[in-house]
């Protein structure tokens, strides 16, 4: 389980590298050094994308993928919920204190937003 | 009537301990002790209205309420209409809190796996922490099967080393100790009730109570000052600009946390409190007695 994580992790990077949509076999290539098998990646990409966290196109007769949101904007999310600001989300986490200035707020708030937007 | 009578005294008995518990400065001295009751007056209080609906609904049939409820089918047009209306406000008042409570834990089950999912792709592994790149100083549990703790970037250049481990410290309790589950069901109940000013203010204390058995377990290790000037870097980091409205309410509690590590009351433990504790199981115990066994 947590070796899937971390090929998650790596897929992602890979697709937040590029500037254009990736097939799989461009994002196998990229990992080469980690001697994965085709079917690995391909499963990896999937399952990414039945979480939301990829999207995917067809182009021809691939499926060409790319991250439904950059780094940043996972953070903000990551961040706003940290921070008890999304309304009733809120309870899923115990936190030790919060401290953020209403100006931080904003900001993460626009990150998400101008994600939302693209 | 005589089962209407045993189920209003016992939420009688509820609603004085969770008065009296509101109200009492030990609690604060004694955390764990305040939360154990809160649970059990609380569950108290849930059993016996809903047992005092379908008691005097039932009372025509003289039986246990569990029962007459299983025979009451066929014999419901028995039943004139303000019993029939108490048996079945009972039904709906049960059915609406466990579809309420199923409900919350449905969400926040798919708020923690989501969120889950993302510190996976985005944070950074630490020796004992989930690393998240962000200037914004946060810390927090993220619970369940194996529990995160995660730190921003902000909250590891905003404490000292010492501080650090105190915070992490503080998390790790939260995680060990199951603190989401003890909070879960008063948040579940708040958002049945989303308005209403005293479950606004039970939930807060609950969460309050929570935080501080947490810090009760770091300070045993890290000491007090250490956390102190952990809460109080967070605190003062965060009044830089006027607080959003979430944020401004708690303030307080925050300080209410500090003051307790600097400077603690300290309060003997209430004899009370077992006696309080015996009578509130008696209500629940005899509550629950009745839903089974005729009277």
């Amino acid at each position: 389980m947590a070796r899937l994580g971390e090929l998650e992790r790596a897929v992602m990077e890979v697709l937040w590298a590029r500037p254009e949509p990736a097939s799989v076999r461009a994002v196998h290539a990229a990992l080469a050094d980690r001697g994965l098998a085709y079917t690995t990646v391909m499963t990896v990409l999937t399952r990414l994308a039945a979480k939301n966290v990829v999207r995917r196109e067809r182009e021809g007769r691939a499926w060409l993928y790319a991250p439904a949101a950059t780094r940043e904007e996972y953070v903000a999310e990551l961040m706003l919920e940290a921070l008890e600001l999304t309304g009733d989300r809120g309870s899923a986490l115990v936190r030790f204190a919060q401290s953020v200035t209403s100006d931080e707020a904003d900001a993460l708030r626009q990150a998400l937003e101008r994600g939302e937007k693209t | 009537m005589i089962l209407v009578g045993h189920q209003l005294a016992a939420a009688t008995v509820a609603v004085l301990v969770a008065v009296w518990l509101l109200r009492s400065r030990w609690t604060h001295t004694h955390p764990r002790a305040a939360l154990i009751l809160w649970q059990i007056s609380m569950l108290t209080l849930v059993v016996s209205a809903i047992g005092a609906l379908l008691g005097f609904g039932l009372a025509p049939y003289r039986r246990g309420l569990l029962p007459a409820l299983l025979d009451l089918p066929p014999v419901f047009h028995e039943l004139d209409i303000w019993h029939a209306a108490a048996v079945l406000a009972g039904l709906a008042l049960a059915g609406w809190l466990v579809v309420n409570q199923l409900l919350c834990l449905r969400s926040t089950a798919r708020a923690r796996a989501r969120h889950r999912l993302l510190l996976q792709l985005v944070a950074r592994h630490d020796t004992d922490a989930l690393v998240v790149d962000h200037p914004v100083a946060v810390a927090y549990c993220l619970p369940g099967r194996t529990p995160r703790i995660v730190v921003s970037q902000g909250a590891r250049r905003l404490l000292t080393d010492a501080e650090l481990d105190a915070v992490l410290a503080h998390e790790r309790a939260h995680a060990s100790e199951r603190h989401h589950l003890v909070v879960a069901p008063f948040q579940a109940l708040r958002r049945l009730l989303p308005s209403s000013g005293l479950l606004t203010r039970v939930c807060a204390t609950i969460e309050l109570l929570v935080e501080m058995c947490a810090d009760d377990k770091a300070v045993r290790q890290h000491g007090r000052e250490t956390l102190a000037s952990a809460l109080e870097r967070f605190h003062a980091n965060g009044t830089g600009g006027t607080p959003a409205g979430a944020l401004a309410v708690a303030d307080t509690p925050v300080q209410a946390r500090i003051r307790r590590l600097r400077d603690p009351d300290r309060f003997a433990f209430p004899l009370a409190w077992p006696v309080a504790c015996l009578l509130v199981l008696t209500a629940l115990s005899t509550s629950a007695a009745l839903f089974a066994v005729p009277l």
